[in-house]
């Protein structure tokens, strides 16, 4: 996946034709861009497939499912979003420590959701899927229905934006508990090291940033008081452990969790 | 309830929906739904499901028998204790093509979504109701109705407890579902004429669903004040799947006339 032609539409069709639709609507949602943010998206895009390409990715999310435990925040969900789900991870944990949750994820990389779908049809039946889809857009009406009666979480994503706002506004409509999984200080750009040679992807404008990103305590404070305005709700704080595994690199993280119930 | 492994109807979801969705939602989604009156499920049926569903619309289309009618909101006779331009009264109309259900194929998806014993089981727990019922005449059960340019259903209140229809064509302008929810009675029970001239006078903004191809829609039309915009541009093909909570009920013979042309 090293050209700009393996990233058009019809390319990935071709790859993941069970994914048509939503790839459709992709980049269509891609297309009202900027011109800018369509070269920033494209280019997210493509460097993103590298880590369903070669199964690169994984998360180990068990700190942050204890703390949704110990929290009781599903407790009246009958679903669980992740937006930005990646491979999944969190939600294949969750469906087996609740099993009558049903699990849903949006993810930008439709390799990862079609893994995804593959493993929940065996081992969940019909309990689990993934869809391919912007986060940072407006999301499809009708998924707000479930959110009516659903919880959403969202981890390692905030930094990944180009419209960081839209993923707090979207997760505002879920009903249930919230949670926001952030590394802090929250730099908006691509400097993995293991990606030689690569272009540095500057993912969200400074206009469009929530925080600054330029200390853990400011962009802890500046974050949480802005969910509580977007969520309309008490905002806790925890940190957790949260290990990513990344096309060969292990990075440790302690990841600040943002909730409401 | 809901073991039914050998139902057709899973051979025709979309992802995310099975035996599991259906025990795990049955129950949960009754709360949500009986509050705001309205359940959509997005993407349902599987692309494929819907493209078949497509093709068998359109080669029905030549056999529809298009209807224009007129009727007051509450699809009743008119009410000489009110002005003729009072919410009462006042007139609106429908225009549109409909395919009765003894047109429909005996194979059809839509009879094997209509006849899922796990499917009418979910329907069952959400709605509150012991059991489901097709209509006792041949054309009412289900019905394919076809939304060229221009045409449109006006503002009304359904006479049935609940609608449940599965968007198979989206129009590419026009044709948006809008609603105001649970507003028809006051806090004593009576008809809520004045909230209604309201809504129906622009006053009030209403809620809006957009459902994709694919998407099954479950509503309390009867306490809703519901419409679809005219289509624009494109056409629109929606299905509407009709049960009653009794055997035996057949649609009125004036009804069946004005939408099928016929009453057998």
């Amino acid at each position: 996946m090293d050209s700009e032609k393996d990233i058009t539409e019809i390319g990935l069709i071709e790859r993941y034709p069970g994914q048509k639709r939503s790839l459709q609507d992709l980049f269509s949602k891609i297309a009202e861009l900027p011109p800018q943010d369509q070269v920033t998206a494209l280019r997210t895009l493509r460097r993103y497939l590298q880590e369903s390409d070669k199964s690169a990715y994984r998360a180990e999310p068990s700190g942050l499912s204890q703390l949704i435990v110990d929290e009781k925040l599903l407790q009246d969900s009958l679903m669980m979003f992740d937006l930005g789900a990646g491979p999944g991870d969190l939600l294949q944990e969750l469906a087996t420590i609740y099993p009558e949750l049903l699990v849903r994820g949006l993810d930008l990389n439709p390799g990862f959701v079609e893994s995804f779908n593959a493993s929940m049809r065996e081992n969940f039946g019909s309990r689990g899927f993934m869809k391919v889809d912007l986060i940072d857009s407006p999301l499809q009406e009708a998924l707000f229905q479930m959110g009516r009666v659903s919880s959403v979480a969202s981890v390692l994503t905030l930094d990944r934006l180009l419209y960081p706002k839209v993923l707090i506004q979207n997760m505002a409509r879920f009903t249930k508990a919230k949670i926001l999984g952030a590394l802090l200080p929250n730099i908006p750009e691509d400097d993995n090291p293991s990606r030689q040679g690569a272009e540095k992807i500057i993912y969200t404008k400074p206009e469009s940033r929530i925080v600054p990103g330029r200390s853990i305590a400011e962009d802890r404070d500046m974050l949480r008081r802005y969910l509580i305005n977007a969520w309309k709700k008490p905002v806790e704080i925890a940190e957790v452990p949260y290990t990513v595994s990344s096309s060969g690199d292990v990075q440790k993280y302690d990841l600040s969790v943002f909730y409401s119930k | 309830m809901f073991q039914q492994k050998n139902d057709p109807l899973l051979g025709i979801l979309g992802d995310g929906y099975g035996e599991e969705f259906f025990r795990a939602g049955g129950g949960n989604l009754k709360n949500a739904f009986d509050r705001y009156g309205i359940l959509v499920l997005a993407d349902f049926l599987s692309p494929r499901a819907v493209e078949v569903l497509q093709k068998e619309a359109a080669s029905l289309k030549s056999k529809v028998y298009r209807s224009s009618s007129a009727y007051n909101l509450y699809v009743l006779p008119f009410d000489e204790s009110f002005s003729k331009d009072s919410p009462r009264n006042r007139q609106f109309s429908t225009t549109k093509g409909c395919i009765a259900n003894d047109q429909i194929p005996a194979n059809s998806y839509l009879r094997i979504l209509y006849d899922s014993r796990l499917f009418r089981s979910f329907l069952c727990q959400l709605l509150g109701i012991e059991k489901l019922y097709p209509y006792a005449d041949g054309l009412s059960s289900i019905n394919i109705n076809y939304y060229d340019p221009g045409d449109g259903l006006e503002w009304h209140f359904d006479n049935s407890d609940f609608a449940i229809t599965l968007l198979v064509k989206k129009c590419m302008k026009g044709g948006e579902y809008e609603y105001f929810t649970n507003m028809r009675y006051d806090a004593n029970g009576q008809e809520n004429y004045e909230l209604v001239r309201k809504c129906i006078d622009g006053e009030l903004q209403p809620d809006r669903e957009s459902v994709n191809e694919g998407g099954l829609m479950i509503f309390r039309g009867n306490k809703s004040l519901h419409r679809v915009t005219p289509v624009e541009e494109g056409d629109r093909i929606l299905i509407t799947f009709n049960f009653n909570a009794k055997p035996g009920v057949s649609l009125s013979e004036k009804s069946r006339q004005t939408f099928f042309g016929r009453v057998s």
